[in-house]
């Protein structure tokens, strides 16, 4: 039957409070008493701390509490907010004696006002003892290296005195004889820099103790299982004894997928007997929050005459910076994923992630995935044109499709070895038409014109997951109302991306109604079932999933109803537009189904819980295109065009698929273009502002066109796959491969800025270089 | 933080205001708001003049255009007159931050040949130049205010060229304007002026003697170019190096010189 509600652009459940600035966000509630947290950051990158003397601070009038290291207790934990046991080594405290970058927590203060707080921070007395810092991954790994974490008490640590906070090595085949058979062996090492997730609120959250002495965190995270399971346990309390509730969340791509503030921000409220706020301010949010794990990346590919890959391999060296979650499992994503997408017998994967004393690394949207295919998809190029291929043909020869496994997924898994995974479904070959058509590939391609403005085109190829199998688990209740309107609890965490959107539409299309009738309530870890939280593009796939059941088993209940109701056969009632209705016309609305189930004979409430979790883990794939000109008198790229085909199964909601592609698409270029945190020579951000780390403003923005490729995918609700992640894949790759046709010249490290773009053209020929 | 605040009701009286003690001009904010912010001037009261509509009109006399210093950077950009006159003014005013900071921002001294400043009983005006003394300083006194700036029509080739790391909300890299009128195959009046490369703007005064000093040719174009990239004195920052500043000069004064070839040619 085809759907009536899914797959039509219905509004978001919370646009109309959002637009009408009506809020719901962790800062639009303020509590009565609350008092204002702010912590003290290091300047340094490594010391450790000697003295600290804080009893100024406490003395100043208005402030009510001062925390150090010397109040708190000292209990290992990752901030990494993943599934327990979580893939990340139990590396932080609370207040630690130690500070291993710049920005690095030393001590937090709650007092009246804000004002209040940052003097107090200011009468702080610490003494430091500088220890070398550490800020290059390779040398970090070095024997002799000084050691970022050299307590005793952190576990998970791969090898600590070699500063790896993780390392993973897989191999499929064996590559030597991959090598062995090729006709041709490129070799090349590629560098991406730290990039930062910007969400537009800031990590913020408010704390507070409940009539029962309980502790509520309002905060805007993306994990509040995680977080509630996490802060019990650097808190030492029950688990039973907090209480997270995510409000609105204006974006966190990541790193909202952390706890950052909650354990401190709760540990001041317990001190202090009060509400406390604490929030984090831009400039904070780039020197502490997290980034994209810079990485070096070499690569060796073999492959034959023909264009056919005869072996992969990848050898990664990332830098995790301070600590290290994600560190494992974002490295086994760059291999997992972008060394998936081309059928090749012998593939070997390796990485470190080395602890510095730099900017902490974590989750950003892609994790791992964009790092890894601008190696692949720039080398493919680079295969291509050695071989003299169309770089869209030497693709198409390798690509995996239909009835393909995924083996590299297989043995890499996610921190812990995976699953079996086979491709059910893949429209790939026709994204890759349907984008070369839009783009104008075959009448731009190689045809740069002449100075001072040169013109190219370039594509990458992508794929991403949904969910991280056999782990991920999302659940919903749901509940009827007199009136025949549903209160939907799920405890998937909406970010902004519309996921509360889609469940009013999975659970209307299951029970005839309009999304309206849905009345969703998320992430609260009181009201509402247990949930992973929003990463790995998992929200529709599984939550998903487990709202589709939930819907079903509350419709086989209201049929039961219905049927006593009309005097008919169950399996011949349908839903329809608010009713229960028989093939002879015969009705009852839902609002009467209700009514009867509470008040006239035995009596109960029509509701039902349902969890959903997957061994598969079906990825969405995608072709992007770009269309660039650059100039060669500055070096300026202008991105004039990208435009993005996906397949991500059955598009639930077209528009907010769109988004997810078009904010994908923006953060992508700016990883190729224009973002990268610069540090100076003592560790500290140059560009901790908007000013002067360059995301993509809406001017900058090129014509966007994305195209919609629907498959249908067995094992996801409806048929849907993940679309939350994948367009931030390939910008980069793209854009390279547009410079490359434009100029003729390959860049293998990002951003591509002008004076590389300028730089790179003086050393090919000196003249040209002055357009 | 509490600040004291005044808002006069005219010139007269800020200028009244201004002579009695030393206050923080306050104008459409969009700079100070921010230094405010930071914590700086935390001892001086606020004047704020945003409201003096006095100072705010553009007129243009005799092939002089004279602009109140409280007129927006969006009323420049309405201003059919400046669209007439000043093209290469309003292109540069259209690379200013963002639509908010356009209708909030004031002219200031931003874009002028000649400041005039106001004081109580008397006023002074002088050229551009004599009022920068460096980056953020100018000759200006705590008992003045800046009256009006104003500039004489500029010849009829007008270019101006601003080098950001993207479009909106950049602070320039490099910038170039140039004007220029043409006469008997050469250049006449050229005027090459470079923002952020030095630390004030500057004028490319060799460049400008040099390419006015015989007939326009191609390589006369890249010498003047080297000459203007050998006049900056740029410095490496977060957002280029000295040494890209420097090229850029050199492209974009090129760059703005090419089309006065075949102006040139037809003024022969
Ligand atoms: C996001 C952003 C982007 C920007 N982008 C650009 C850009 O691309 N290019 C660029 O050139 N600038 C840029 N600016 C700066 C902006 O152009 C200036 O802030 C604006 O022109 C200043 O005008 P204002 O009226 O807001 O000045 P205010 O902030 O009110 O005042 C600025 C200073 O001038 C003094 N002052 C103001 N008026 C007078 C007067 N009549 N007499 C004496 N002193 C006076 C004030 O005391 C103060 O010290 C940007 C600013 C922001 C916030």
């Amino acid at each position: 039957m085809e759907p009536r509600i899914l797959g039509k652009g219905v509004s978001k459940v919370d646009g109309v409070k959002l637009v009408t600035g009506r809020g719901g966000f962790t800062d639009d509630f303020a509590i009565p008493g609350m008092l204002y947290a702010r912590t003290l950051p290091s300047p340094h990158a490594h010391a450790r701390i000697l003295r600290i003397d804080a009893s100024k601070a406490r003395a100043l009038q208005g402030v009510r509490a001062v925390l150090t290291h010397e109040d708190v207790p000292r209990i290992p934990f990752t901030t990494a907010g993943q599934g327990y046991p979580e893939p990340s080594p139990y590396d932080s405290v609370l207040l630690d004696r130690k500070v291993r970058f710049v920005g690095d927590r030393v001590a937090a203060v709650a007092a009246d006002t804000l004002a209040i707080a940052e003097r107090a921070l200011s009468l702080i007395d610490v003494e430091y003892e500088p220890l070398p810092a550490l800020f290059d991954p390779e040398k970090a790994m070095e024997p002799d290296a000084p050691k970022v974490h050299d307590e005793k008490d952190t576990t998970g640590i791969h090898d600590r005195t070699r500063n790896l906070a993780a390392s993973v090595e897989a191999q499929v085949g064996n590559v030597e004889q991959g090598f062995a058979a090729a006709d041709l062996i490129l070799e090349r090492t590629y560098r991406v820099p730290h990039v930062q997730q910007v969400p537009l609120e800031p990590h913020i959250c408010i704390s507070y103790l409940d009539e029962d002495g309980r502790l509520v965190i309002r905060t805007s995270t993306q994990v509040p299982f995680h977080c509630r399971r996490t802060v019990a346990r650097i808190l030492g309390l029950p688990v039973g004894r907090i209480r997270i509730i995510k409000p609105r969340v204006g974006g966190g791509f990541g790193a909202k997928q952390e706890i950052l503030l909650e354990d401190i921000c709760g540990a001041l409220t317990l001190a202090a007997k009060r509400p406390v706020r604490l929030a984090m301010t831009r400039e904070e949010e780039f020197s502490r929050s997290r980034t994209r794990h810079p990485q070096v990346i070499r690569l060796k590919t073999g492959v034959t005459k023909e264009g056919k890959l005869t072996a992969n391999e990848m050898t990664v060296v990332a830098n995790t910076g301070a600590y290290g979650g994600h560190a494992l499992t974002v490295q086994c994503c760059t291999g997992s994923k972008p060394l998936s997408l081309y059928k090749c017998p012998h593939v070997k994967y390796q990485a470190h992630a080395v602890y510095t004393n730099l900017a902490v690394a974590g989750a950003y949207r892609g994790y791992g995935c964009p790092q890894g295919y601008f190696a692949v998809e720039s080398q493919m190029d680079e295969l291509a044109q050695a071989l003299q291929l169309d770089p869209i043909e030497i693709r198409k020869r390798n690509m995996v499709g239909l009835g393909d496994s995924l083996p590299m997924a297989e043995v890499l898994g996610e921190g812990k070895e995976g699953f079996h995974q086979k491709i059910e479904s893949c429209g790939l070959s026709t994204c890759i038409e349907k984008g070369a058509h839009a783009i104008g590939w075959s009448e731009k391609r190689g045809k740069p014109g002449r100075g001072p403005i040169l013109r190219g085109v370039g594509a990458a190829c992508l794929m991403q997951g949904s969910a991280i199998p056999g782990v991920d688990m999302g659940s919903a209740y749901i509940k009827i109302n007199d009136d025949g309107s549903f209160n939907l609890q799920v405890g998937a965490t909406d970010l902004g991306g519309g996921s509360d959107t889609i469940f009013a539409q999975i659970t209307a299309e299951v029970l005839g109604i309009s999304p309206e009738q849905v009345v969703v309530y998320s992430s609260d870890t009181d009201l509402t079932p247990f949930d992973k939280g929003a990463y790995a593009s998992s929200t529709i796939y599984i939550t998903g999933g487990a709202v589709k059941k939930v819907a079903e088993l509350i419709g086989e209940q209201i049929v039961k109803v219905a049927s006593g109701l009309l005097s008919r056969n169950q399996s011949d009632l349908r839903f329809n537009d608010g009713s229960v209705v028989a093939p002879d016309g015969a009705s009852v609305t839902l609002a009467q189904v209700a009514q009867h189930s509470f008040y006239t004979q035995d009596q109960f409430q029509i509701q039902a819980t349902a969890s959903h979790m997957s061994y598969a883990c079906p990825p969405p794939f995608a072709a992007q295109f770009a269309e660039v000109e650059v100039d060669a008198g500055t070096g300026l790229v202008r991105v004039v065009k990208f435009v993005t085909a996906v397949d991500c199964g059955k598009v639930l909601n077209p528009p907010l698929a769109e988004g997810q592609i078009e904010g994908a698409v923006a953060q992508g270029l700016g990883y190729a273009l224009t973002e990268e945190l610069r540090f100076d020579e003592k560790g500290r951000i140059v560009n901790p502002n908007f000013t002067d780390y360059k995301i993509f403003t809406a001017r900058d923005m090129p014509e966007m066109k994305t195209i919609l490729v629907e498959t249908h995918e067995p094992t996801g609700p409806f048929g849907a796959k993940s679309v939350a992640e994948i367009g931030i894949n390939g910008p980069a790759p793209a854009v390279a491969n547009a410079v490359f046709d434009a100029l003729g010249i390959r860049f293998l490290e990002l951003p591509i800025t002008p004076e590389k773009i300028l730089k790179a053209l003086k050393e090919r020929a000196p003249q040209e270089a002055i357009a | 933080m509490s600040l004291e605040y005044i808002r006069p009701r005219n010139v007269e009286e800020a200028l009244e205001c201004l002579l009695s003690r030393t206050f923080k001009i306050l104008a459409g904010g969009t700079d100070l708001v921010i230094q405010l912010r930071e914590g700086r001037h935390k001892d001086l009261p606020i004047l704020d003049i945003s409201r003096l509509s006095e100072l705010r009109f553009i007129r243009e006399k005799d092939g002089k255009t004279v602009i109140g210093a409280l007129t927006t950077l969006s009323d420049l950009l309405s201003s059919e007159s400046l669209r007439r006159t000043a093209p290469v003014l309003l292109a540069a005013v259209r690379e200013i931050g963002s639509v908010q900071i356009r209708n909030m921002g004031t002219i200031g001294t931003r874009f002028c040949q000649i400041v005039s400043l106001g004081r109580k009983g008397r006023t002074r005006t002088m050229p551009l130049p004599d009022f920068l003394l460096g980056p953020c300083k100018t000759v200006l006194e705590s008992c003045e205010l800046i009256h009006s700036v104003s500039f004489s029509t500029p010849p009829v080739y007008q270019h101006f060229e601003k080098l950001g790391e993207r479009k909106a909300q950049a602070i320039s890299i490099a910038s170039t304007a140039l004007v220029s009128g043409f006469k008997n195959g050469r250049l006449k009046g050229i005027r090459v002026a470079l923002g952020s490369v030095a630390p004030t703007v500057i004028r490319a005064k060799q460049a400008e003697a040099f390419l006015e000093s015989r007939p326009l040719t191609p390589d006369m174009i890249l010498d003047a170019g080297e000459m203007a990239a050998q006049e900056a004195s740029p410095i490496s920052d977060v957002r280029a190096t000295a040494a890209y500043r420097r090229k850029m000069v050199m492209a974009m004064v090129t760059r703005g010189l090419w089309p006065c070839l075949k102006e040139v040619g037809e003024s022969r």
